[in-house]
């Protein structure tokens, strides 16, 4: 038998689990999970890959390819004007268009092109373009010229001001020549010169520089 | 003084009173109609995805000469809200994004098949989806929803919270 209390309780009891109840409503949504953009890096330095798609620019979405070519600047000095200042240097780099847009940025007889993009989802990271060069440019034993009597100046139709500045190689180590910011477009047009400071013997001098775009 | 027999007669009438708001019987003289605090969020439980993660891809693959740093992604969603509190009532249904973590600068466009209305929205923001009586206890709905945000702002995994809501 139940009497009144019981039911009073009962009944209390059963308000107070709906109360709790109303009190807590589940909380619905959808979720839209999302990964991280992939982290991508290019650089050119003179002749690149073809681009592919999209119309053959980076801007209509093309994207490039691999390149194995390593060009060269040479500067030819006659006898008379050893160690007589400074000798502009020619390119055998072909590459006069922006591979952006198709712009008219470089002249390849004297530049070399120049360009490349870091992509990163991670807020400031910044990518280095830095190159290594050897201390010298050599001719065979004992026949050296130091790799710091080389330099570029750097350019590019329209550009008021060069993004890659303008330099000197170092010479035995790798130097650090532009930070490049994240997800933007950077392209120079470098033309070199020797300096031409010092007489050396009758040869062909030769070095190779390597360019490197890192990010961390 | 009561008697024994009287006590348990008051006894259930006094518990049959106490019950009556909260286990209505058809006996009641009028159904209670439960109220809803508005806004009221709408069960979406059954709600699937095309892909459980989307991957955000860079709108271009290489940047412009000023940065770019836009991503987006897109995942097909198939919605099933449940309307039964709502049936034969004149509602306006809002999509509403939560604003947490970096949430806020991502925006939400969606495009459905005409049940509800597309439109788009940021963290912390709400649309009107639908407005009109509801007929059928669920609205089934598929939603091609984009993404599009700064890429800089996810470095692994970002969840977007999205729900509806009732409102006036």
């Amino acid at each position: 038998m139940i009497n009144v209390q019981h039911y009073l309780k009962y009944g209390f009891a059963l308000v107070a689990l709906i109360a709790l109840l109303a009190g807590a409503p589940t909380v619905h949504a959808y979720v839209v999970n999302l990964a991280a953009a992939p982290r991508a890096i290019y650089l050119q330095v003179g002749t690149g890959g073809a681009v592919t798609g999209g119309g053959g620019t980076i801007q209509s979405g093309g994207v490039p390819s691999n390149s194995a070519t390593v060009n060269e600047v040479s500067a030819i000095v006659p006898a008379a004007s050893v160690g007589a200042g400074t000798q502009a240097m020619a390119s055998n780099s072909p590459v006069a268009n922006s591979i952006y847009d198709n712009f008219v940025f470089c002249a390849p007889a004297t530049q070399i092109y120049v360009a490349g993009f870091l992509r990163s989802p991670v807020a400031g990271v910044a990518g280095t373009l830095s190159v290594a060069s050897p201390a010298n440019l050599t001719a065979g034993a004992g026949l050296n010229i130091a790799f710091n009597q080389i330099s570029w100046v750097s350019g590019g139709n329209g550009d008021a001001v060069a993004t890659i500045p303008s330099g000197t190689f170092v010479g035995g180590t790798t130097q650090t020549i532009y930070t490049a910011n994240q997800n933007q477009w950077f392209e120079s047009c470098l033309a070199f010169n020797y300096a031409n400071t010092t007489v050396v013997a009758a040869g062909t001098y030769t070095g190779r520089v390597t360019y490197t775009l890192t990010s961390p | 003084m009561m008697n024994r027999r009287t006590f348990c007669l008051f006894s259930t009438l006094l518990a049959a009173l106490l019950l009556v708001p909260i286990t209505p019987t058809a006996a009641a003289p009028a159904p209670v109609s439960p109220t809803i605090e508005l806004p009221a969020r709408v069960d979406d439980t059954g709600t699937t995805f095309s892909t459980p993660t989307s991957q955000l891809r860079w709108r271009s693959f290489g940047p412009g000469r000023d940065r770019d740093n836009q991503v987006e992604a897109s995942v097909r969603v198939a919605l099933r809200l449940n309307l039964t509190a709502w049936v034969g009532k004149n509602i306006r249904l809002y999509q509403r994004m939560t604003n947490a973590g970096d949430s806020g600068s991502f925006h939400v466009s969606w495009r459905g098949q005409g049940r509800l209305l597309p439109g788009t929205l940021q963290g912390g923001g709400r649309v009107l989806v639908f407005e009109g009586v509801v007929k059928e206890a669920f609205l089934l709905e598929s939603l091609d929803v984009n993404i599009t945000g700064d890429g800089r702002n996810v470095a692994g995994f970002q969840a977007l919270e999205l729900y509806f809501e009732v409102d006036k």
